[in-house]
């Protein structure tokens, strides 16, 4: 597994992780920290709790449940020592570390005027290792690009379905240039440091060469800088759904950008439920929509739509 | 002829005991006022740089002269190495492990011992107040300091002379 999420990791929980099988280890997605409650390690193919010993077990009670002083510790080795420094992340409820990881933190909250003002004890944490699969968009370029130009694509996924690890790899194929299209200037706008999991503004996966990220930034005010200050070809965005979003995509799409982005959702009538997508789907913003599932593993791709609603044919395989 | 070779010894060595302890005092002041310094470097790098902990400790014994290196270079080392002990317990120990080679006094190291406490857990506006506390008992220490140097640093280094003299004289 990644050095980078080792050395976040307390002693006594890196020994028990590292004493996993490594059939387990290498598959991590997340692990997962709570404090007086048994520690747990979830892959694709399950989730276990992790005893003293290291091994795993589906009973909680046999769990090795950390302590305050575990939790804290964990907490002065994300931080760097360092909380003053991470205000911001402590606000949002996250923090991105290097290799593009996220760890998720929940404590208790303080609330000044109704706004989070920030977590205190924090006790429990969620590391979401983060893993690149280059190459998964590849295969499905041609359905994406009739005939070698850029279209609007929304990516139609439950959480969990690989949808922002297809999306980055979209966004790196575009601008690396294919065998149909040629490079492309790319912007992301990355409102959770997910896409390309800055640190210190540096993306920690591969987003291609000529790709702009901005980082953290809301997503409908960050489609606007990008188009106004770096002139992209291709805007790609996690996640729409709010109402200020649509308008935004709207500007972006009369200002000649094509955009990709993502919608939570199972289904087309799902997505279209929503006020704010309907519109989209409706004024026939999008090119092609394409729903991703897990019915062969995370990544399935389950349909593709062109701009009519008509079925495209495509035999994928799970993505990862 | 060995006589005055033994008194030469003995007015040697009572002199230089004398300028020893008066080098404390002159050192004493001076080293409070080199610490004062390093605190408003960290008192900016955590309000306005929002920089890592042990990074600011790194820079800050690279750019510092001993002993307060040492504090600081021990420092950045128990942050990154001792697997996630409380910031005051990095600190701490630092600040102990340097203490032998210092001129300074009790009153000092409480005061850095007491701001380690807060060091690094709260937010920045917190950081920037607990920063200031610290600043301001560290110049009434200064203060003290001073005046202590002002009254014994000459005085010392009179009395070694002296002493020595007086030895000389009684034993000649």
């Amino acid at each position: 597994m990644n050095s980078s999420i080792w050395h976040l990791l307390p002693l006594s929980i890196k020994g028990m992780i590292e004493s996993l099988p490594n059939r387990i280890r290498s598959q991590l997605e997340e692990i997962r920290v709570r404090e007086g409650r048994p520690l747990e390690v979830i892959t694709p193919i399950g989730s276990w709790f992790i005893s003293a010993e290291g091994r795993t077990t589906s009973r909680p009670e046999e769990g090795y449940c950390p302590n305050r002083e575990t939790c804290g510790k964990m907490l002065n080795l994300i931080s760097n020592h360092s909380l003053y420094a991470m205000e911001e992340e402590l606000r949002r409820g996250y923090v991105t570390i290097q290799g593009g990881h996220r760890i998720g933190l929940v404590g208790r909250v303080v609330v000044e005027g109704g706004q989070v003002q920030h977590l205190r004890e924090v006790t429990g944490f969620n590391i979401r290792i983060a893993r690149q699969v280059k190459g998964i968009a590849e295969p499905l370029l041609p359905k994406l690009m009739p005939r070698g130009r850029l279209v609007n694509l929304l990516l139609i996924s439950p959480p969990q379905c690989g949808k922002t690890t297809l999306l980055r790899d979209l966004a790196r194929a575009v601008s690396v240039g294919t065998r149909s299209l040629s490079s492309q200037k790319v912007g992301i706008v990355d409102e959770r440091s997910e896409i390309a999991g800055c640190v210190g503004g540096v993306p920690q996966h591969d987003v291609g060469p000529r790709t702009d990220v901005l980082d953290g930034c809301p997503k409908a005010e960050g489609m606007m800088m990008m188009i106004r200050s770096m002139s992209p070809d291709l805007l790609v965005v996690d996640e729409i759904g709010r109402q200020e979003d649509s308008e935004a995509i709207f500007e972006a799409i009369h200002a000649g950008v094509h955009l990709f982005t993502t919608a939570h959702g199972r289904s087309m009538e799902e997505v279209c439920r929503r006020p704010a997508l309907a519109r989209l789907v409706e004024e026939g913003v999008f090119g092609r929509y394409l729903i991703l599932g897990r019915t062969r593993g995370p990544g399935t791709v389950e349909a593709i739509y062109d701009e009519r609603m008509n079925h495209l044919v495509y035999k994928g395989e799970g993505v990862g | 002829m060995m006589k005055l070779i033994g008194a030469t010894l003995i007015l040697l060595s009572s002199s230089a005991v004398g300028f020893h302890i008066a080098h404390r005092y002159a050192e004493r002041p001076r080293q409070i006022r080199q610490l004062l310094g390093t605190f408003s470097v960290l008192e900016t790098e955590i309000t306005y740089g929002a920089r890592r902990l042990d990074e600011i400790c790194e820079q800050l014994a690279r750019r510092e002269k001993e002993p307060v290196r040492s504090l600081f270079a021990q420092c950045a080392k128990n942050l990154s190495t001792l697997d996630g002990v409380s910031t005051y317990e990095c600190w701490q120990r630092a600040v102990e492990s340097m203490w032998p080679s210092t001129s300074m006094k009790t009153p000092e190291k409480e005061v850095l011992i007491d701001f380690g406490k807060t060091l690094g857990v709260s937010d920045r506006a917190d950081q920037m107040q607990h920063i200031q506390r610290a600043k301001v008992n560290l110049a009434t220490e200064e203060g003290r300091a001073l005046e202590a140097q002002a009254r014994y640093e000459k005085m010392c280094r009179s009395l070694g002379i002296l002493a020595g003299l007086l030895i000389v004289i009684l034993i000649y």
